[in-house]
């Protein structure tokens, strides 16, 4: 027995020290207070300035103590159950769940390879595939749905996205009516509205628009979150040297102020209201002014934020596993081993936008199945070394001793599969047997596998009477649109 | 001699050197069409080619072009006195918008900063601008050429319907119409009556200078 053990078992890293995050702390209530956030919103105007915040317009300075009271207010922990109640994930301290990211217009073809529009099915592929995947602990849509009623995409990926995998979906929508059909689509599948509200069953997400900007629309969504217990992601993305400034305790700074702006109206709207803040913080390409995703910079300031968060006790939503590459290539796998790694090792817990790829225009379902391989990667070493008498080995080393082996002792037997990490896709083979088995690269077999997932795995069975609660969903919102439509066409 | 330095202050962005430059070459009697034909627009032609070539950075593109205003400044009075127009100092006017509901504009300022750096006269009617401003902005300004910016699939659908806003109107046919953003592309544009698409704020200054060389040849 070993007294006096300072424990330090998994992986260290954190980018900003204590007096760096007091530092970018005190900058953001500065920026909250003397230059004011501009807030498109009138009812969250009103109760901001009810509550002590200085109004002009649309301008709005929110004082320190307003923000100070939003953090204590807000949970440090909750958690989101998957709708089966097969198991949950814990937002709190260092907890990290990576998963996929949202709708993006284009998609690579799993099969052709060719870059299309995003289709209704490919949601429901998307949700199958990520379903199997055991380092996928989320999942977003990957794609804006092009061949449904246009205003109601958001909706059909939702219902596509539920259906069809029990891992937490973290939802978006064009709108507060979609956001509210959501809503009531995860209700359903939680089995009403009582059961959700203990047992929520998925996350929104939303964004306002940096520089220091809460439109209509997010503030809308973010109250209605609120209201409702949503969990509220409220993250901006920001982009350095165009709409941020250049530094990258800039960009902090101006990130957890538009992140901060909606959680001060959340908790005003419902004290403990759930919310995560973060965002994707990278910058602008100074050669092709591309929003750039596959960048260290993107890394070190998604790592900053999640600091930020921790030293201010709020959930953090973190970005990795995305790339500028246009197909997967190489470049796909780099960017995304890179940003995933760090994400979690510096633990965000919301990972999102593995997928990402073209810069955010296109869903790549391979690198999703890509970086599933290298999240494992990423966990086995951010899981570290473990320390004590057995795994130290002393009696196992005398036992053996100089010029024996480990091979049959019980020690390795007993420990070996979970010290060692095994790959599914990276090939480890002696080069003749690599031939003789096709001489497959890692795309080769990502392909492979991702066919696979699509062909062999169906995802969870849904219950029919939720099934035919959002059928009836469906048809509400497609008559409220066609409603709408015609009241437009008459004016 | 002064020629080449107005020159060099344009590639490396010196605004309060060529203040200076630029009268000393007046006093040594360079006509102002000179000073901007052979050190201005040397420089920028310098610029636009090492940018295309990706050898100098959009901040430092910027920087030049604000150079080359502070000259234009400094001669565009003397340039109207001695040929008494001013055809030389603008290229053209080019009305620039974000899209009703959009409120993303870096995009839009992008470019609205390469054109000016390219010599356009730009409008600027801002962000979430409805098909009804910009046809105000079409009558009031005049001009060649009418921009519009959408990053969202949501309002990139507005673009379509202020195409068609600005045929309601009767001014479609006075424009050409560009567009860009995001979620845009060439299919988009074909599909919604737009004249043109940019993947870039590079490919949109190429775009308004081949639609202006299409005017006054056409016109010619």
């Amino acid at each position: 027995m070993r007294t006096n053990l300072t424990s330090n078992k998994t992986t260290q890293f954190q980018i900003l020290s204590e007096d760096q995050c007091e530092a970018i702390y005190h900058n953001i209530l500065e920026v909250m207070q003397r230059t004011g956030v501009d807030v498109y919103h009138e009812e969250a105007r009103k109760m901001l300035k009810e509550a002590g915040a200085h109004v002009d317009g649309v301008r709005v300075y929110i004082p320190p103590f307003m923000v100070k009271e939003a953090i204590a207010l807000v949970p440090d922990n909750f958690i989101v159950h998957h709708w089966d109640g097969s198991d949950v994930i814990r937002l709190r301290k260092n907890e990290v769940y990576p998963g996929t990211g949202p709708s993006m217009p284009n998609y690579i073809d799993p099969y052709t390879e060719e870059r299309r529009l995003f289709l209704r099915k490919d949601s429901a592929d998307v949700a199958r595939v990520c379903d199997a995947l055991p380092n996928i602990l989320f999942v977003e849509g990957l794609g804006s749905i092009s061949d449904t009623t246009g205003d109601l995409a958001d909706l059909y990926e939702f219902v596509e996205l539920i259906t069809h995998t029990t891992k937490p979906i973290a939802a978006w929508s064009f709108n507060r009516q979609s956001c509210e059909s959501i809503y009531k689509v995860a209700v359903a599948m939680a089995g009403g509205e009582e059961e959700f509200q203990r047992k929520p069953n998925f996350m929104f997400y939303m964004e306002p628009i940096p520089p220091l900007v809460s439109n209509e629309e997010s503030v809308d969504k973010v109250l209605f979150c609120a209201e409702k217990h949503i969990p509220a992601i409220f993250t901006p993305c920001c982009m350095g040297g165009g709409t941020e400034p250049a530094t990258f305790a800039g960009v902090i700074t101006n990130a957890a102020v538009e992140s901060l702006t909606g959680l001060v109206i959340a908790q005003l709207k419902r004290r403990g209201a759930p919310f995560i803040m973060g965002g994707v913080l990278t910058v602008m390409d100074m050669l092709t002014s591309t929003y750039i995703y596959g960048g260290p910079e993107l890394s070190i300031m998604c790592a900053g934020i999640t600091d930020m968060g921790k030293y201010l006790d709020i959930p953090v939503f973190s970005t990795g596993g995305c790339t500028d590459a246009k197909i997967t290539e190489p470049q796909a796998a780099l960017e995304g081993a890179m940003s995933n790694y760090t994400a979690v090792l510096s633990g965000g817990n919301i990972i999102h936008d593995t997928g990402y790829s073209e810069s955010g225009l296109t869903g790549n379902l391979f690198n999703v199945v890509m970086n599933n391989e290298i999240l494992g990667m990423a966990f086995r070493i951010t899981r570290g070394v473990e320390v004590n008498e057995d795994s130290m080995a002393i009696d196992v080393i005398e036992q053996v001793g100089p010029q024996g082996h480990y091979l049959l002792h019980e020690h390795t037997d007993k420990t070996f599969r979970t010290e060692m990490w095994e790959p599914e896709l990276l090939n480890r083979l002696p080069i003749e047997e690599w031939k003789n088995a096709g001489a497959k690269t890692l795309g080769d077999k990502v392909k492979e596998k991702t066919r696979y997932l699509l062909e062999n795995h169906k995802g969870p069975e849904v219950p029919e009477s939720a099934r035919k609660e959002i059928e009836n969903i469906l048809q509400e919102a497609e008559d409220r649109v066609a409603r709408e439509k015609a009241a437009k066409q008459e004016r | 001699m002064i020629l080449k330095k107005i020159s060099q202050a344009v590639i490396e962005g010196d605004v309060e050197g060529v203040k200076e430059m630029a009268n000393q070459g007046l006093e040594e009697g360079i006509t102002p069409q000179q000073l901007l034909d052979d050190g201005v627009l040397a420089g920028m032609e310098v610029v636009g080619e090492r940018f295309k070539n990706f050898d100098m950075y959009i901040p430092e593109v910027l920087k030049s072009a604000r150079v080359m205003h502070t000259v234009m400044d400094i001669l565009r009075p003397k340039l109207v006195s001695s040929d008494g127009g001013e055809s030389s100092s603008s290229k053209g006017t080019v009305v620039l918008g974000t899209v009703e509901g959009d409120m993303h504009d870096i995009g839009k300022n992008l470019v609205s900063l390469m054109l000016e750096g390219a010599g356009f006269k730009v409008v600027d009617i801002g962000i979430d601008q409805s098909p009804k401003s910009f046809v105000e902005a079409v009558e009031k300004e005049k001009p060649q050429i009418v921009g519009m910016s959408a990053l969202l699939t949501t309002t990139a659908p507005k673009i379509g319907e202020t195409v068609e806003a600005l045929k309601e109107a009767g001014v479609r046919d006075s424009v050409k119409i560009m567009a860009g953003g995001a979620v845009i592309d060439q299919a988009f544009v074909d599909e919604n009556g737009v004249d043109a698409y940019g993947p870039s704020a590079t490919a949109a200054m190429d775009i308004a200078q081949q639609f202006v060389n299409e005017v006054k040849q056409n016109a010619s």
